[in-house]
């Protein structure tokens, strides 16, 4: 994929063109797992990813001089959804080469989170996400663009065309569903 | 849950204070919605939510000790949907039960509400090859889960490995296989997730049986519609994309239906046949797009190719077998590559339509008959020079396409194995013959060619014909008649009569004269004849040849019991719906009721419900009872025989589209026209699909959708010109003196009525009231039908004491039809009223009047249009 191709792509995207959308998350992924993986390279021992710069990373690779905050908005939308499918696809395929499918907890550091950099599972967070989603998309929207592509509640709020007051209440309120699913999922 | 009630809460309390928060849980009267809310404030103040989970907590050794009303004894397996356990259930009855517990995220609610959608229709499976799904509900954690019958088996693939099955061995489990997906296919049930370890074999006595799991928890834990990612509607079938239909892969997934399940059916049959899968797909096809391009793309080796692989793997494989590489390919060669192939084929419409084609062919390959896969190049050929000519499915004419497509089989299959010539018996040298004939018709229109040279279908069967019969008098009677019956049906598809007739009645005498000791080819050749009868409207001559099929079946049936021969007690349960439905189309409803009544009842207690004869029998008396008004049992069942037709992937057939003429018939009649055009336009497209934009069944179709719409007044233009193509198609198939084109004269009669073009209605109508009284009888209903309108046409043409007279003779012609009471005959009894009123008979018309609208009200209910156009009738009258 070349720079003007992708540019043009999100072009194509802002404008509301379903399929621009899904190549535009093609080329994002592919980007990011490239970089993901030199990545992992680079930090084989703990295997720790750091999605904010990852997601950075690519972008500098593919747009560094895409005009303008709508099409960083819709890159960092692609981005977010692509990096949690590496994260989970990644997770799960540690987690059946050592175990035959069952479950095997990754960490993720450097997470933007506002309140410290917990460690995070990834496949439970995943679950209780999609869970989310079928309810209330919107707050998935926002939790995977957090978490996944480390945007602000400012830029959050952009992305989805909300306020950011609304964006701070629905990051609380999501954040504090999600742990309650993460919880539950301990106790069964 | 209600996220939005909980949010809404939890909103207003973050603003508030202490006091405040506890103001806003006291005027909540949704107890359990305050307890979520101050759980998840609770979580919320701890700062830092804690959504890191040790390794331990996730391990696969913690163990409920109960789920819902069972009890769990031990963990049983794991797997990407989530983990199996072994559990008992105590109430109402003890027993041993497998509860499959889902992950997260997989949105219980609407997996629950899925599967209650579902669980009617999983309730009627009673398979002996299927274990039944019992129960679904919540854990306490809020994760969806089934509880089934539970299977102690293993793994089809490991027990045929386990035990060194050779291939019969296999096949003849695999055939278990089939009987258990065809049986949920005949209920309206896909599987849609079949692979080896859906499959369990037990060992029953000594004799291994197969069980099929899951059935109706990836249907409920699925997603439908374009609007779900991709991710997520793949994601949980990852661990298996190997057993994935093509459809069920892509980006946008087109409606699954039985072929689906018979393409994964395709990949289990190779893998026990080689011990290897078709195709490997990526691990790594993380993206959908990749998955889905690999499935779609990936050619697969024919299963003796693969067999036939260098290395000490396959070596191995034919081992398992008891063979070489080498006996294993040769094996495989010919037959089972086809029939593989044809289920695997990537566009459904070239795989087996159903489960059981697929377990037909194979039947065919065990008795060594040739199969229908064939190969590949040739059924091609073949299809296309059929596409061209628009002969295929023209439904009567598709039997003489098997005929032809079985013959060409034989031919092959003799040349191939020549030593087995000797043991080919009579059915094979006939089919032989037909081959030849048709190989005649393909010398004389070479496939690739004809379509530019312009043969008709008509042109071709013709020419054939000609040859065929100079040849015949040389021929054994049985091969003539085989022959004689193939080409007359293919001109009834054709709508030919006439020459139909004359090959038809030929068979027939032929076949008389050998007599009882034949009972099935003589029984078709009779069938054969009675629908050509009933398509010409010789209601009579249909019935007496149907009458005389049930009967040569049931002696030797022995008394027409269902439980013997089961091809024998097949065409028995047809003959008796034949003969159901020229009685229903003669008015006889209590005869036709009665029969096909007893046809259901007979195929459920022999276990034959789900059978193609059974599908007819529930459309035939849905049909009947319409025509008794009884509208709500016609819909019911007329809904179950067609969701029955669509989940065994006859979607387009002529049966499925009688059925939904059927349906839009009952919608019409119970004031739900809209509903009614929709499933009309289905047919439309339906029957242009399978028999082109020339054909008289075209025509019908037509007509059928000028019906529906003909109730909707802003559709009265579009309607009258759906009858005027219908006319034209049907006149220029059929000729005039033809029930269809009656019918249509009639129903656009019917339209103008509504219009107010008097003139032109009485046309129309009498046009159809004396094509009727010839082809019908002057009593039929159909005719006093026509001439009612015709009367309140002339009528309303100021010539009212001749419509008062044809309504007299109408009234009368029903009452002694159809009966006194029936709604037709009250009908014409109300507007011999309204008749008699505008001539200022008022005291004549009054009792008439008010007996109609009494039976009317009895009848079709107070509420009805026609009840209340009889009251307000009656109130002038009464001058209220």
């Amino acid at each position: 994929m070349i720079q003007g191709d992708l540019t043009l792509l999100l072009q194509a995207a802002g404008s509301g063109d379903p399929a621009a959308y899904g190549r535009l998350y093609d080329a994002v992924y592919a980007e990011l797992r490239r970089v993901a993986r030199a990545s992992m390279r680079r930090e084989a021992a703990g295997h720790t990813l750091q999605p904010t710069a990852l997601v950075n990373e690519a972008y500098l690779r593919l747009a560094p001089d895409a005009p303008g905050w709508e099409n960083r908005r819709h890159f960092f939308a692609a981005a977010a959804e692509a990096m949690r499918r590496i994260l989970v696809d990644h997770a799960r395929r540690r987690g059946s080469q050592k175990r035959g499918g069952g479950l095997e907890r990754v960490t993720l550091s450097g997470v933007d989170l506002p309140d410290g950099g917990n460690d995070i599972d990834v496949l439970l967070i995943d679950a209780a996400l999609t869970e989310l989603a079928s309810e209330r998309p919107r707050l998935a929207e926002l939790v995977t663009l957090r978490y996944f592509a480390g945007m602000s509640i400012e830029d959050a709020a952009r992305a989805l065309g909300i306020s950011p007051a609304t964006a701070k209440r629905d990051w609380a309120f999501a954040r504090a569903w999600l742990a309650d699913r993460v919880e539950a999922r301990r106790g069964a | 849950m209600n996220l939005d009630a909980e949010q809404a809460l939890f909103d207003a309390c973050l603003e508030a204070d202490a006091a405040g928060r506890e103001r806003l849980f006291a005027s909540c009267s949704d107890a359990a919605l305050a307890a979520r809310v101050r759980r998840l404030l609770q979580l919320h103040e701890q700062g830092p939510p804690s959504l890191s989970v040790g390794v331990e907590s996730l391990s696969p050794l913690a163990m409920p000790q109960r789920i819902g009303h069972y009890r769990i004894l031990e963990r049983i397996g794991e797997g990407a949907m989530g983990e199996v356990y072994l559990a008992e259930q105590q109430e109402p009855v003890r027993r041993r039960v497998a509860l499959k517990v889902l992950k997260f995220g997989l949105g219980t609610r609407e997996v629950i509400a899925r599967f209650e959608l579902e669980r009617q229709a999983l309730a009627v499976l009673a398979h002996p090859n299927i274990a039944g799904i019992l129960d679904a509900g919540a854990t306490g954690d809020g994760r969806p889960y089934f509880a089934m019958e539970y299977v102690g088996g293993i793994a089809i693939t490991r027990y045929c490995d386990e035990r060194r099955l050779p291939i019969e061995g296999r096949l003849a489990l695999f055939a278990q296989v089939c009987a258990g997906v065809q049986h949920a296919h005949l209920r309206g049930i896909i599987h849609r997730d079949l692979k080896p370890s859906n499959i369990l074999v037990t060992e029953i006595d000594g004799a291994p049986a197969c069980r099929i799991i899951d059935f109706g928890i990836a249907k409920a834990t699925t997603t439908a519609g374009a609007d779900t990612d991709a991710h997520t509607r793949i994601g949980h079938i990852l661990g298996t994309p190997d057993y994935m239909s093509p459809e069920q892969a892509q980006l946008s997934p087109l409606e699954i239906d039985a072929r689906t399940d018979v393409y994964s059916l395709g990949i289990v049959l190779y893998e026990l046949l080689t011990g290897a899968r078709p195709y490997s797909v990526t691990r790594d096809a993380i993206a959908p797009e990749t998955l889905a391009r690999e499935i779609a793309e990936s050619e697969p080796l024919r299963p003796s190719a693969r067999a036939a692989e260098a290395g000490a793997d396959a070596v191995r494989r034919a081992q398992l077998r008891g063979l070489t590489p080498r006996s294993l390919a040769q094996r495989l060669r010919g037959d089972l590559d086809w029939i593989v192939h044809r289920a695997i084929e990537k566009d459904r419409n070239r795989r087996y339509a159903s489960a059981h084609e697929l377990a037909d062919d194979l039947e065919r390959h065990a008795r060594n008959e040739a199969v229908l896969a064939g190969p590949p190049s040739w059924t091609y050929r073949t299809g296309r020079f059929v596409r061209r000519h628009r002969l295929a499915a023209a439904s009567a004419a598709g039997l003489f396409l098997s005929a032809l497509l079985f013959g060409a089989g034989m031919a092959w299959l003799a040349r191939e194995t020549a030593q087995e010539r000797d043991r080919a018996n009579a059915e094979a040298e006939i089919a032989k013959r037909v081959t030849a004939f048709t190989a005649g018709l393909f010398g004389m229109a070479n496939p690739e060619s004809a379509g530019a040279s312009g043969i008709t279908a008509r042109e071709l069967l013709d020419a054939g014909v000609r040859r065929m019969e100079a040849e015949l008098l040389r021929e054994r009677p049985e091969i003539r008649a085989a022959l004689l019956e193939a080409a007359g049906s293919a001109y009834r598809g054709i709508g030919e009569h006439g020459e139909a007739s004359r090959l038809i009645g030929q068979a027939v005498t032929l076949r008389r004269e050998r007599g009882a000791a034949e009972p099935l080819p003589l029984a078709r050749a009779l069938l054969a004849e009675s629908a050509l009868r009933r398509d010409q409207g010789s209601f009579e001559v249909a019935a007496d040849r149907a009458r005389e099929a049930v009967q040569a079946l049931g002696r030797a049936t022995g008394g027409g019991r269902l439980d013997g021969d089961s091809e024998l007690a097949a065409t028995l349960a047809t003959a008796r719906l034949d003969l159901a439905e020229v009685l229903r189309r003669s008015s006889q409803l209590d005869e036709a009721s009665s029969l096909a009544a007893a046809v259901i009842d007979g195929l459920e207690q022999s276990g034959a419900a789900g059978t193609a004869e059974y599908v007819y029998a529930l459309f035939e008396l849905g049909r009947i009872r319409a025509a008794q008004d009884r509208f709500a049992e016609a819909e019911t069942l007329l809904r179950r025989a067609h969701s029955m037709q669509l989940a065994t992937g006859g979607g387009n057939s002529e049966r499925a589209v009688e059925t939904r003429n059927g349906l839009a018939d009952v919608l019409v009649l119970t004031g739900r026209p809209a509903e009614a055009e929709q499933l009309l336009r289905q047919n439309l497209e339906s029957v242009r699909l399978v028999y082109g934009d020339r054909h008289g069944q075209y025509g019908i179709a037509w007509n059928n959708l000028a019906n529906a719409i003909s109730d909707i007044p802003e559709k009265y233009g579009e309607a009258e010109q759906a009858y005027l193509k219908a006319l034209e198609l049907l006149s220029s198939m059929y000729g005039l003196a033809h029930p269809e084109v009656a019918t249509t004269y009639n129903n656009l009669g019917a339209l103008y009525l509504k219009t107010r073009e008097w003139d032109k209605a009485a046309q129309a109508q009498r046009r159809a009231m004396e094509l009727r009284e010839a082809l019908l009888g002057a009593t039929h209903p159909y005719t006093a039908g026509s001439k009612l309108g015709y009367a309140l046409a002339l009528n309303r043409l100021g010539r009212a004491s001749e419509a008062e007279q044809l309504l007299r003779e109408v009234q009368a012609a029903l009452t002694q039809s159809l009966g006194p009471e029936h709604s037709r005959t009250l009908n014409a009894q109300y507007y011999l009223g309204v008749i008699l009123k505008e001539q200022g008979k008022t005291a004549e018309a009054l009792p008439v009047v008010r007996a109609a609208r009494e039976q009317l009200a009895r009848v079709l209910g107070a509420d009805h249009p026609r009840t209340q156009a009889a009251q307000r009738t009656l109130d002038e009258l009464e001058g209220r």
